[in-house]
């Protein structure tokens, strides 16, 4: 078992539930991953940015999602893989 | 009246199986340094199990279990878990008090008879436990301890881990201390317990059993108070205030020399006066200490140095005086771990008027370089002697009280 750290922009669509952004699909690669749960969301100040992460389970697996408030960008930034 | 103690079960490295599914049910390991040297900081209820717990080293962490998975901290989890098991708990009567990240206290309000409070408690304690899992994460498992003071309370939750429910009143207190040991009860450490073990007193039970005038002749107005806990009376309600304030960091590589060391003690310094300034504290005094590797088995042995400063929350004053003793009283042999310590603090706003114009404009430069920080993260302008430091003494999260968590706390 281990994670891949990739910090690849990729597309994102959410959705807002109760004022908060949440991710429901990922396209990665010309490929697109279903996100089947949120498991924790935390925050962090970066500057004046401030960067939200989501860990989430998708159809294919765990990953880490980056958005960055300043740009409305979003970043995969790790996969995992179980087993 | 009754105390509710929440405290969550391994909770950094519940909170890491939280957020990736994968890793529950198997063995976690929270350290800063993955290296052998490295100390686990907080292990699962997985790794515990094969008897890895805080302190014990990776090495032999990996020996015991040899597919453990070590992971480093991340404060910024920690943090929003607890703010949002400690939102879940303000939703109850009573006076919330954080104890640390993961333990928060609530003194319920009094009503009805002893029994009354004692359903309503248990039955509120099951109640967060199962909120904190719908709500906040499903692997997220926490023990609640009730009683009739904060001592019993904590006493309790720690009794039936994890994930436990557990009352301690007049009925089976007895019992309970029978089955501890003295460093069991949250504020005897191994000294006071060879103190206490000197005088005759092996047990929890010990204290509970000789009467009060007994253990004040043997241990004087300690051994009083320790009656008093052990028989409920709640003489532990004192305010969570800040005595001391500082930063340490693990050196990648042990090292005496001074010029290695400046640019980790200028970060050093420089995050302890920034949080001095945040604050609102002045230091008045300063320790710089350390754990030194020495002799051919590389033990381990206690460094430190102790300095007077007149009140400051200044880098330059701080890392002066630091810099000043490193030199004067330099250690033994290579550091592994420095920490930069001030205390005797006292309120910014007492602050006597300098009559030197080079204090008002470092103290313009100060606020200038906060907000730089503030606005553009973190070390974005930093004395030039902590060049070289990046990787070194990142974000830490304290055991003991986050002052982060501490300031929000005041503010709810």
């Amino acid at each position: 078992m281990g994670t891949t750290v990739l910090n690849e922009r990729v597309s994102v669509l959410g959705k807002f539930e109760a004022g908060k952004l949440l991710p429901v699909l990922l396209r990665w690669r010309g490929r697109r991953y279903w996100v089947q749960k949120l498991n924790l969301h935390h925050e962090r100040a970066e500057g004046g940015d401030r960067l939200h992460f989501y860990s989430v389970t998708t159809d294919a697996g765990e990953c880490v999602l980056r958005y960055s408030r300043n740009d409305f960008s979003w970043t995969l930034e790790e996969v995992g893989f179980s087993g | 009246m009754k105390v509710l103690h929440l405290d969550m079960d391994s909770f950094f490295a519940t909170v890491e199986q939280q957020a990736r599914p994968s890793l529950r049910g198997r063995p976690v390991g929270i350290a800063p340094v993955d290296s052998p040297g490295g100390t686990i900081v907080a292990a699962s209820i997985e790794a515990k199990r094969y008897g890895v717990k805080t302190g014990t080293k990776v090495a032999e962490a990996r020996h015991r279990i040899p597919e453990i998975i070590i992971l480093p901290p991340t404060p910024e989890k920690y943090r929003v878990v607890h703010r949002r098991f400690r939102k879940i708990m303000s939703d109850y009567r009573g006076e919330l008090k954080p104890r640390s990240v993961d333990e928060i206290a609530l003194w319920m309000e009094p009503g009805g008879s002893e029994p009354a409070e004692s359903a309503r408690a248990r039955e509120i304690g099951a109640e967060i436990k199962r909120r904190i899992r719908d709500e906040v994460g499903e692997w997220l498992s926490s023990s609640v301890g009730i009683g009739p003071n904060w001592l019993l309370a904590k006493t309790a939750s720690n009794f039936r881990k994890p994930d436990g429910l557990f009352e301690i009143d007049r009925g089976n207190v007895r019992e309970v201390l029978a089955e501890i040991s003295l460093t069991d009860l949250c504020g005897i450490a191994e000294r006071m317990a060879a103190r206490m073990q000197l005088v005759g007193i092996g047990s929890p039970l010990d204290l509970y059993d000789l009467p009060p005038w007994e253990l004040k002749r043997r241990l004087g107005i300690v051994g009083y108070y320790w009656h008093l806990r052990l028989h409920g009376y709640a003489i532990d309600r004192e305010d969570w205030g800040t005595k001391s304030l500082g930063h340490s960091s693990v050196l990648p590589r042990p090292t005496a020399d001074p010029r290695r060391l400046k640019p980790l003690l200028h970060k050093l310094c420089h995050r302890v006066a920034r949080r001095l300034r945040r604050e609102g504290w002045q230091a008045g005094a300063l320790t710089i200490s350390g754990t030194v590797v020495s002799g051919p088995a590389r033990e381990w042995g206690q460094w430190g140095a102790t300095a007077r400063l007149a009140p400051t929350d200044r880098h330059h004053d701080i890392f002066g005086q630091a810099w000043q003793l490193l030199l004067r009283e330099p250690p033994a042999g290579p550091l592994r771990k420095i920490a930069v310590k001030t205390y005797a603090l006292r309120p910014a706003d007492h602050e006597q008027p300098s009559l030197f114009d080079l204090d008002r404009r470092r103290g313009a430069l100060s606020t200038g370089v906060d907000r730089a920080n503030d606005r553009w993260g973190e070390f974005t302008v930093i004395p030039a002697g902590m060049l070289g430091s990046e990787n070194l003494a990142g974000d830490a999260i304290a055991f003991g009280q986050d002052l982060k968590l501490q300031r929000e706390t005041a503010a709810d």
